[in-house]
């Protein structure tokens, strides 16, 4: 096992931050970025959002009414800014291009009885442009005017009837916010705030990122540290706590600065604002997670970078791919529950979002801060075999660069590099996007077909053809062994055991199935023998054919020779739950790709793992109906039946998998 | 009888398709100079970095010091001291902080790193920009730093890819100074150059290296003898066109 020196981490880090924090760009993004940006962005906004209102104020707001303007024209004098227009049509003065109204009122006037004779009573409709700032601004002011009018038309219709405004209202309605402006303005501002304060700390870190591997590559500095007797893993473990130091001082920086921006200069703002100390630091340890964890994946992107060019163009994708999750944040009424509290960076944008909006519950804050920190440990793991790998931490020459798709190995076969392959992965999974929907949509079972075998299979296939790679070699494919065979059938049963006991006991209860998941579960569920053989076909034989092609072959075998087994595996699971595009199956779907790429790699063939796959499929699809009826029933029985079906399928099936003790370590 | 300080058998390098070093075998002693000759891709190179344990060789084994490159990389590491071709500095680091850097990634105590930088300093001529920036540096003063921080930690191997490579005469000349006091000092040296000069001043024994094979070795008297030339550029030539 290897051994790491902390001393020799700490000198490869504070090295790291000594040069880096003379470096003109960090200093830019860390220091000065977050001390103007907050206090102008704050001032700026709020005093042009101010200047604004007083212009539109200024120019006042035209009411075109429509009807009568007699009754109303003494109401609308009282409010200030307020201009009555006589029009034929109310709604086409606002709609007008030319100098449009701002609100038009359509007034109908009517008489009803009274007890003592006849009245008038006046009908209004207030037309208002929603998009438009101006009117929603008017607005105000009418309503105002309208019903100042129409209480004194009341108090004095009560007059007349000789009635008090007591006597004629029973139900007396009162509202009042129990939040205080300042935690309103801090709710609806929020997402943003988290989003903003998340990239913001990154971008901290982003060039230092850069510079770490790409920037001692281009001077010539990586091959005289490689040369001194400290291992490559306390180099990346030093590099990597520089990085999250910066990242995590960045967000420091910056909450000092918003907390500093709220407190003087917001707080009689309109709404005010303040973020206390104590709200601030419980900012940082919601973000703390997820910077931690996209220093790791920067880190990881920037150790194949050659150059500067190469590392932005690498970490770009790595940065904007956190945006995603994060951007899932913005949605109204999204909070952060146990179950979203596992999605790594949205779980910690929706702690901020709940901690401002104070709505922040201890359970699922824990979970966000716990699974967050677990990801980073990931992550960071990744990253140290990546750099305890020769061919990535040493320099190579330029044809296995990024730009290389495919290479040729000492023996002289070629084979697809790991950018090769994440390219035709990325084509495969563009078309899952875009194409796979509007098929499955048309015709589902053809669509299926398809998808299959048009989307994932022929683009594999064809860039093993177009790069002159053997089959054999770019899909791992190799015969397996009886015993193989049958450990393949064990972990397809316990696995399939094991993924509905995920399903049923942890997923179901956290989040609810999606409506058009069990849509097409239901779609998929065969009626009669011919359906199922149909169905075996495009849902467990294909897919078995298909995606283990793309995903265990092409994936799995380029990303084992650059990164080293475990990595790999892990890297062509997340991709293989990735591209199912189906979030609410995404961890079931993840599991599984473990299972069948640690299978790949143990039997030395993408067969181990198609027969898994299939036979998981199969029985999903032969015995659903059976399964639903069993699991409809919870309780201890159906718990230790799936856990005991996963626990010995998996742990023999493996058992039979492993590779033989004589043989040795395989991959 | 002693082993020598470098030692390489048989040793092979591919890059993809690219054969860079084809089965070359070589040794140096302990206050021997060896000088690599070659063109460009000839493999130099690439033998120097599977000697500084930043490649692994396709096939073949070496050993620095007994200590074998692959098994024991770290160990070897402590042991020798590279400069390799187109190495750089850190441009915000001053040439004290470089190597109190590198001293210390060596294993020395931040006091023990302090006082042999200091050393290093006064040894190679660097105490007058010692505490500026790498960055305003001139070329030649560079060089003195690559070098100081390749040898600093005293090792008793160096490898030194092109040493004198963009220099001026002067600068060249100290390091050739620096080469001849780390042999008199029992070190082992491997260096490649282009300078037939400079290999024929500082060098022991010269190997002649063309298309990843080791075409000649010996001292140059011996090249000269067997080649019948009498320049050591017309050896090389000789060597060069025999076996095209």
């Amino acid at each position: 096992m290897t051994t790491i020196r902390w001393s020799r981490v700490a000198v490869v880090a504070l090295k790291e931050l000594h040069d880096m924090l003379r470096d003109r760009r960090t200093l830019l993004m860390m220091v000065l970025v977050p001390a103007l940006l907050y206090p102008l962005g704050g001032v700026a906004l709020s005093q042009l959002a101010r200047s604004a209102m007083d212009r539109i104020d200024r120019q006042g707001y035209v009411v075109a009414i429509q009807g009568p303007l007699e009754p109303l024209r003494a109401a609308l004098l009282r409010q200030p800014g307020l201009h009555a227009q006589l029009v034929s049509n109310a709604e086409a003065a606002l709609r007008t291009d030319r100098e449009p109204a701002a609100l038009g009122l359509r007034v109908h006037r009517s008489e009803v009885e009274l007890p003592g004779g006849r009245g008038e009573q006046l009908a209004v409709e207030i037309l208002y442009d929603e998009a438009s700032p101006r009117s929603r601004a008017g607005l105000v002011r009418l309503r105002k005017a309208l019903e100042a009018e129409a209480e004194a038309r009341r108090s004095e219709r009560l007059a007349q009837l000789q009635l008090s405004p007591q006597q004629i209202t029973p139900l007396v309605l009162k509202e009042r916010s129990i939040t205080s402006e300042t935690r309103a303005a801090l709710t609806q501002l929020a997402p943003a705030l988290a989003i903003l304060l998340i990239l913001l700390s990154l971008m901290g870190a982003f060039y230092p990122a850069i510079d770490l591997i790409a920037g001692e590559r281009e001077r010539g500095t990586l091959e005289p540290l490689l040369c001194t007797p400290t291992s490559r893993l306390e180099i990346a473990a030093g590099k990597y706590v520089c990085l999250a130091v910066l990242a995590l001082g960045t967000c420091i920086l910056n909450l000092v600065a918003l907390s500093l921006t709220t407190g003087l200069l917001l707080r009689n703002a309109d709404p005010p604002l303040s973020l206390p100390p104590l709200q601030a630091a419980l900012l940082l340890l919601a973000a703390t997670p997820v910077l931690l964890l996209v220093s790791a994946l920067l880190l990881l992107a920037a150790a194949f970078a050659q150059s500067f060019k190469d590392a932005q163009n690498l970490m770009t994708p790595v940065y904007l791919a956190c945006l995603l999750p994060a951007l899932a944040g913005l949605v109204p009424e999204q909070h952060l529950s146990s179950g979203l509290a596992l999605v790594p960076v949205l779980s910690s944008v929706l702690f901020i979002k709940d901690l401002l909006g104070g709505s922040l519950k201890l359970l699922p804050g824990f979970v966000a801060v716990a699974s967050g920190l677990f990801y980073a440990a990931l992550a960071v793991a990744l990253a140290a075999r990546v750099f305890e790998h020769a061919e990535i931490s040493g320099a190579r020459r330029v044809e296995h660069g990024v730009a290389a798709l495919t290479a040729q190995d000492p023996d002289g076969r070629r084979r697809f590099t790991l950018t090769g392959a994440l390219g035709v992965y990325g084509l495969c999974l563009a078309l899952m996007l875009h194409v796979a929907p509007r098929l499955q949509g048309w015709n589902l079972r053809l669509g299926l077909l398809l998808t299959e075998v048009l989307l994932i299979l022929t683009p594999a296939l064809l860039a093993l053809r177009l790069g002159h790679v053997p089959l054999r070699e770019g899909l791992g494919l190799a015969p397996i062994t009886a015993r193989q065979a049958a450990g393949a059938v064990l972990v397809g049963m316990g696995g399939l055991g094991l993924a509905l006991w995920l399903f049923r006991f942890v997923l179901q209860p956290l989040l609810e199935p999606p409506a058009e998941y069990m849509r097409l579960l239901d779609a998929l569920r065969p009626r009669g023998t011919k359906q199922l053989l149909v169905l075996l076909g495009i849902g467990a034989i294909l897919p078995a054919v298909c995606e283990e092609s793309l995903c265990r072959g092409l994936l799995l075998q380029a990303a084992r020779r650059t990164l080293g087994r475990r990595a790999a595996v892990a890297l062509s699971a997340f991709l293989f739950a990735l591209l199912h595009v189906d979030p609410y199956r995404f961890s079931m779907v993840l599991l599984l790709g473990c299972l069948l790429g640690l299978a790949a790699v143990w039997a030395e063939s993408i067969l181990a793992s198609a027969l898994i796959h299939a036979v998981n499929n199969t029985l999903a699809l032969a015995l659903g109906d059976m399964l639903d009826a069993c699991l409809a029933r919870p309780g201890a029985t159906v718990h230790l039946a799936l856990l005991g079906t996963a626990a010995l399928g998996l742990g023999l099936g493996l058992l039979l998998l492993r590779p033989h003790p004589r043989t040795g370590r395989m991959g | 009888m002693n082993r020598p300080a470098v030692e390489l058998r048989h040793i092979s390098h591919r890059y993809g398709s690219f054969l860079a070093l084809d089965d070359v075998s070589l040794s140096v002693r302990a206050g021997q100079v060896y000088g690599l000759l070659g063109p460009n891709g000839a493999g130099k190179t690439t033998l120097l970095r599977i000697l500084s344990t930043l490649l692994r060789p396709t096939s073949g084994s070496a050993w620095v010091l007994g200590l074998d490159v692959q098994a024991e990389p770290e160990a070897v590491r402590h042991r020798i001291g590279v400069l390799t071709a187109g190495s750089g500095l850190y441009d915000r680091l001053t040439p004290r902080e470089t190597l109190r850097y590198f001293l210390r990634l060596h294993g020395l105590s931040r006091r023990d790193a302090e006082d042999r930088a200091a050393a290093a300093l006064a040894r190679f001529g660097l105490e007058s920009f010692a505490d500026r920036p790498c960055a305003s540096l001139s070329t030649g003063q560079r060089q003195r730093v690559l070098l100081a921080r390749a040898l600093a930690h005293d090792p008793e191997v160096l490898i030194l890819d092109e040493p004198t490579s963009g220099l001026d005469v002067v600068a060249a000349r100290g390091i050739h100074a620096l080469v001849a006091e780390a042999r008199a000092c029992g070190r082992a040296v491997l260096l490649s150059s282009h300078d037939m000069l400079e290999v024929e001043l500082l060098c022991d024994t010269v190997g002649i290296l063309d298309g990843g094979r080791l075409r000649a070795e010996g001292s140059v008297a011996e090249l000269r003898q067997r080649s019948g030339r009498d320049k050591l550029a017309e050896v090389f030539l000789h060597y060069l066109e025999t076996t095209a």
